[in-house]
């Protein structure tokens, strides 16, 4: 029997988001260095402390510079975990739970530049299932947001994210590969921040500090991506691919499919119920429709009697 | 490492859920450039109030920089449309560091430049938000 369709669009339901953590974590970041230079000036000379030079492979600088670098490089180790962690480690609890449909749209991973620039913030392979109509009560499930495809029908869509370990190699390897060319990129960017020398006579003094701070973050953040990238690229090719859109006959627009799996409401996608993730080996293909995206809900209602929940 | 994240997350979570993108975004560039100002402002000994047009000068070019990293964070890592983003951006970040700036410069109390920040950059960005907001599209999710 056929459900009732749920209204398109926002529901009530709302969730974190990789954005709204990560901005989290760095003001908890930055309240914590502001915490600590509150500490250090009730009960010590801080002063006297951040303009004390200090000297580390025969690089001369202020301890300030030096501390803005380690500052850069923490704060890029976190975004690169904090990615890594939404991606690989967070385990969601949703509905274990199965629907089936027609493919209307594949992303697979490592496909827009980004992914390779920035290989820990790969995405793992997502379909965009157009559901049966009896399975319409899982999309809007606890005040989810209903997305809809543009067919005539605004038929609701549930999209399924299969688990990557090429994703999740490519993102431990971007950390490692970053710890490491971070460090060599603290050590440039305090000698070029030693190079620079403000002159504390000078009526810009305070802006010259301000600007050798600035230098020595982004070298500091530079040195940490490309290293990230590098140990991205590495750890990408070692776990190999095993992404069902694009391995061997691989799952493309217009398959019937049948996903289980977890079922979340998932912040980064608007707060829509998606499969995170769908069982792995758990899919199951019946054929293909002999129509064209956008597909409607009446395809599969028709053509897939039978799928495998 | 895990375990830190999701404690650091757990802390943080209950907050952010509660504001808008144009808030956390103010409130970040508030906060870092507070904080960076503080840096400056004991590292330079300057005791007393910076002059005009100095202090300008310091709000517009940590203006740049929070614009610079939140841009690059944004239109790198987490796909959002460069086009709708890069704008929106740069006025909060020049209206929050300007203001954050003007109003620590005042107070005079570094110990406090990460807060005034950071209670700037949430007024700044609730008044975008409320008044200027669009969808912010990105470009590929999940």
């Amino acid at each position: 029997m056929a459900n009732t369709k749920p209204a398109c669009g926002v529901g009530s339901a709302s969730t974190a988001t990789t954005f709204s953590d990560l901005w989290g974590l760095i003001l908890l970041l930055i309240s914590l260095g502001s915490g600590v230079v509150a500490v250090v000036t009730k009960f010590a000379e801080t002063v006297a402390f951040l303009t004390q030079t200090f000297s580390l492979l025969g690089i001369t600088a202020p301890v300030a510079v030096w501390l803005g670098a380690v500052a850069a490089y923490v704060t890029v180790m976190i975004v690169i975990i904090v990615f890594f962690y939404k991606n690989c480690v967070e385990a969601p609890r949703g509905l274990d739970t199965c629907s089936a449909g027609v493919i209307e749209e594949v992303f697979p991973s490592f496909d827009d530049w980004s992914e390779w620039v920035f290989p820990f913030a790969a995405s793992h392979p997502r379909i965009d299932v157009v559901v049966k109509c009896d399975y319409w009560d899982l999309a809007a499930n606890g005040g989810a947001t209903v997305v809809c495809n543009n067919d005539a029908e605004r038929s609701p869509i549930i999209s399924a994210i299969f688990h990557s370990s090429e994703v999740c190699a490519a993102g431990g390897g971007a950390i490692a590969g970053a710890a490491i060319a971070g460090i060599g990129g603290i050590i440039a960017a305090v000698a070029i921040g030693a190079a620079i020398g403000c002159s504390a006579s000078g009526p810009f003094y305070l802006l010259c500090l301000l600007v050798v701070l600035i230098i020595a973050a982004i070298v500091v953040a530079v040195a940490a991506l490309i290293g990230a990238l590098i140990g991205g690229m590495i750890g990408k090719a070692a776990a190999g691919s095993d992404d069902p859109i694009t391995d061997g006959t691989g799952l493309t627009i217009g398959d019937y499919v049948t996903t289980p799996g977890n079922l979340i409401i998932m912040g980064n996608l608007d707060n829509a119920r998606v499969y995170w993730f769908v069982t792995e080996g758990g899919h199951t293909v019946h054929g293909r429709s002999t129509g064209s995206a956008p597909f409607s809900h009446l395809d599969p209602d028709a053509n897939l009697a039978v799928d495998a929940c | 490492m895990n375990a830190l994240i999701r404690s650091m997350i757990a802390i943080t979570r209950p907050f952010t859920l509660r504001l808008g993108p144009c808030e956390l975004n103010g409130m970040l560039i508030g906060a870092l450039t507070g904080f960076m100002f503080c840096i400056v402002w004991l590292m330079g000994k300057a005791f007393t109030p910076v002059a005009y047009p100095l202090w300008l000068y310091i709000a517009l070019v940590l203006a740049l920089f929070c614009w610079g990293a939140l841009f690059a964070l944004l239109c790198g890592p987490l796909r959002y449309s460069a086009s709708t983003v890069a704008g929106p951006l740069l006025i909060n970040a020049l209206l929050t560091s300007t203001l954050t700036i003007y109003l620590c410069n005042l107070s005079g109390q570094p110990l406090l430049f990460f807060l005034i920040g950071m209670l700037v950059g949430l007024l700044v960005g609730r008044l975008l938000c409320r008044y200027c907001r669009k969808p912010t599209q990105r470009m590929k999710e999940g």
